[in-house]
């Protein structure tokens, strides 16, 4: 798979805690097949309601168009196991989730589809936040192996790790050929089980 | 040196550790149904790969199932083609497949333990959030996304990381017409729809150990609601009574062997826990959401909070609620009108959830307020078969209540089964997100299965130890 180690653009901030996968994708659209045309799908109902209000959803407003960094608070994608949020993100156009917390099977979904999800502190996610509000185009940078982020040249602390942020830099984030290295030793388990 | 049965059984089905604090772990029983494991046979077939234990993949037909016409084809062809693909893989990859043809169709985290599939020290994994109900047996159950369903059926293993297990105490005696579904809603209004970020849940004392199977299916089913991966309860003969006989269980000397190993993976009263809370049986309610968070509740005989501080919630989540739900600071939650009441989902639709409201029925002789629509989605062909030889279905029908076939329904409405615009339903599901029930501006109540039959009969948000007399 790719090594994921470098990333630079801009960002979007999506404010609010507990935000869950329903409403990042609203069940309806997980009646496909594949997950091809997700990138469309990503807020779908927020970002009309927001456009009947005559309002605009972060995920349209034109300034945010080429972001490939998400900001957001606590929580983020709690509630259904859906990969179909993640897969949603990622095919926006999204490369890397910075937060304050994840629900964990959307964070280990978004590891399966490629997306670093960054852990900050609380005050380090609403800064950037209101940076890229202000600054659309401040740039974001992170470099996984020497563990840096910076926005607009400012260093800030985050969290990631050891095991995951190996398998980014090795490109080994794709888990299922890992898995099957060790097919003897899971055969061995499944037949030394009690059931 | 004393441990939690979530240690236990971790230890128990770890294969290796791949990276500092990443372990392949053995999964010991796999669920899969239509939507989310599509996707996971297409990633195979483009890899070539085969499915590595088919005989611990076992699959249903739940989320997109009409509950009203099920003949073939379905009039939703998405549904009709998300159904051929189960079908076709499940064929393919020789896994057991419990279609509805056979009458052993249901919701997948109902149909385990019905089966006798779900048992004490396991690990069983789903792509479906509500997993963690397989807890409520003593396992370590916990949903998963799509490419990790893949994952499972290529190595029928999974990278995981540790969790913390966080011990909840509730002691004491339930007051009169509390539940289970309140207990745990509860729960999270307490401890947060974040506060589970990183734990295992155990749940212990009094008011678990009291409950029925069901009952504990019921808590555990929400662990995932306070975003603990998995809830569980310790094991005792409760659990190994209702596993017994039933079709997947062990038999003759198989039964004793197996139970030696469901004693041994017990907590250990000395073990440690991350985290200890504890709460009081007396001082629960029946409690209903208001919001769009399940942490967002107040006890039936409450007020929507007046502010965001009462509510304990941020000012803008706060008013994201009470925007998106229409209601008024500090109206009375019985005041809510509602449109819709829906019993059902894998929350509680077990035959128990069912039955308890229809003695209520019964007894007090109400019916469904004219204008509400009522529906009773039972959660798998042999629950619904059981309603029926008992007689219920007529009792429902007679009190004004639609009684359907099994599925998911609407409980995330992926089925024709849906709300139409602003309706405000009563529901006994799991989940009260915007737009969950199938409308972008439809709004989810959630509660027991005795609260939507009271607030069905009364046609607003009630109590039912007063429309009932409990």
């Amino acid at each position: 798979m790719k090594k994921i180690t470098k990333i630079t653009g801009s960002a979007l901030p999506m404010t609010g805690d507990d935000i869950d996968t329903d409403r990042i994708t609203p069940a309806r659209f997980l009646k496909e097949l594949t997950f091809e045309n997700f990138g469309e799908y990503v807020f779908a109902d927020e970002r009309s309601q927001a456009k009947e209000k005559g309002e605009s959803h972060p995920f349209d407003q034109e300034q945010y168009r080429s972001a490939n960094f998400l900001i957001v608070n606590s929580n983020f994608g709690c509630g259904s196991s859906r990969e179909h949020a993640a897969q949603s993100i990622k095919r926006w156009g999204i490369d890397c989730i910075i937060g304050e917390s994840f629900s964990e099977i959307f964070y280990n979904n978004c590891i399966a589809v490629g997306v670093p999800c960054l852990i900050v502190d609380n005050s380090t996610a609403k800064e950037i936040q209101s940076l890229c509000t202000n600054d659309p185009k401040a740039e974001i940078k992170i470099d996984l192996e020497s563990h840096l982020l910076t926005v607009s040249d400012k260093e800030y602390a985050y969290t990631l790790s050891d095991g995951v942020k190996t398998s980014f830099i090795e490109g080994a984030w794709d888990a299922t050929s890992q898995l099957l290295e060790s097919k003897e030793e899971i055969l061995e388990k499944s037949s030394s089980l009690p059931y | 040196m004393s441990k939690t049965l979530y240690e236990k059984v971790f230890e128990k089905h770890l294969v290796r550790e791949i990276n500092p604090g990443v372990y392949q772990l053995f999964i010991g029983l796999h669920l899969i149904h239509e939507v989310t494991s599509p996707q996971a046979f297409a990633m195979l077939n483009e890899r070539n790969l085969e499915v590595l234990c088919p005989e611990r993949t076992f699959a249903t037909l739940d989320h997109i199932i009409p509950t009203d016409k099920v003949s073939r084809p379905y009039f939703d062809i998405l549904a009709e083609d998300m159904a051929s693909e189960l079908e076709k893989n499940v064929k393919k990859n020789n896994i057991r497949f419990f279609s509805p043809d056979k009458g052993e169709q249901g919701i997948v985290h109902i149909i385990g333990p019905e089966q006798g599939l779900t048992q004490p020290g396991t690990t069983i994994c789903c792509g479906d959030s509500h997993t963690s109900t397989h807890g409520a047996f003593g396992a370590i159950a916990f949903g998963i996304g799509t490419s990790q369903v893949k994952d499972v059926l290529a190595s029928q293993t999974l990278l995981v990381n540790k969790l913390k297990v966080r011990r909840i105490e509730v002691n004491g005696e339930l007051n009169k017409g509390v539940t289970a579904k309140d207990v745990i809603l509860y729960i999270l209004n307490k401890l947060g729809a974040s506060g589970g970020v990183g734990y295992a849940y155990e749940y212990a004392g009094d008011v678990f150990d009291n409950m029925s199977m069901e009952e504990r299916m019921t808590v555990c089913n929400m662990s995932i609601e306070g975003s603990a991966r998995c809830g569980y309860v310790n094991p005792d003969q409760k659990t190994y009574d209702y596993i017994k006989n039933k079709p997947f269980a062990p038999k003759g000397e198989d039964w004793n062997k197996r139970l030696t190993y469901w004693e041994s993976i017990k907590s250990d009263p000395e073990a440690n826990y991350d985290d200890i809370v504890k709460f009081n049986a007396s001082d629960i309610n029946p409690m209903i959401t208001w919001g769009i968070g399940l942490d967002q509740s107040v006890s039936v005989d409450g007020q929507i909070p007046n502010n965001a501080k009462e509510a304990n919630m941020t000012e803008d989540n706060y008013n994201m609620a009470l925007e998106y739900m229409k209601f008024k600071a500090g109206q009375n939650a019985t005041d809510i009108k509602i449109d819709v009441a829906f019993i059902g989902s894998c929350t509680n639709g077990r035959f128990s959830d069912f039955k308890q409201v229809a003695d209520l029925v019964k007894i007090s002789n109400l019916k469904v307020k004219d204008g509400i629509k009522a529906l009773i989605v039972p959660g798998s062909q042999s629950v619904r078969d059981k309603l029926v030889k008992e007689g219920l279905d007529k009792l429902f029908t007679e009190a004004g209540f639609e009684f359907r076939e099994p599925g998911c329904s609407m409980c995330l409405a992926m089925n024709p089964d849906k709300l139409i615009g602003d309706q405000v339903c009563a529901s006994s599901s799991n989940r009260n997100f915007k737009g969950r029930q199938g409308s972008p501006t439809g709004r989810t109540l959630i509660m027991s299965p005795l609260m939507v039959a009271a607030s069905a009969i009364s046609g607003h948000v009630s109590d039912p130890r007063e429309i009932f007399k409990m």
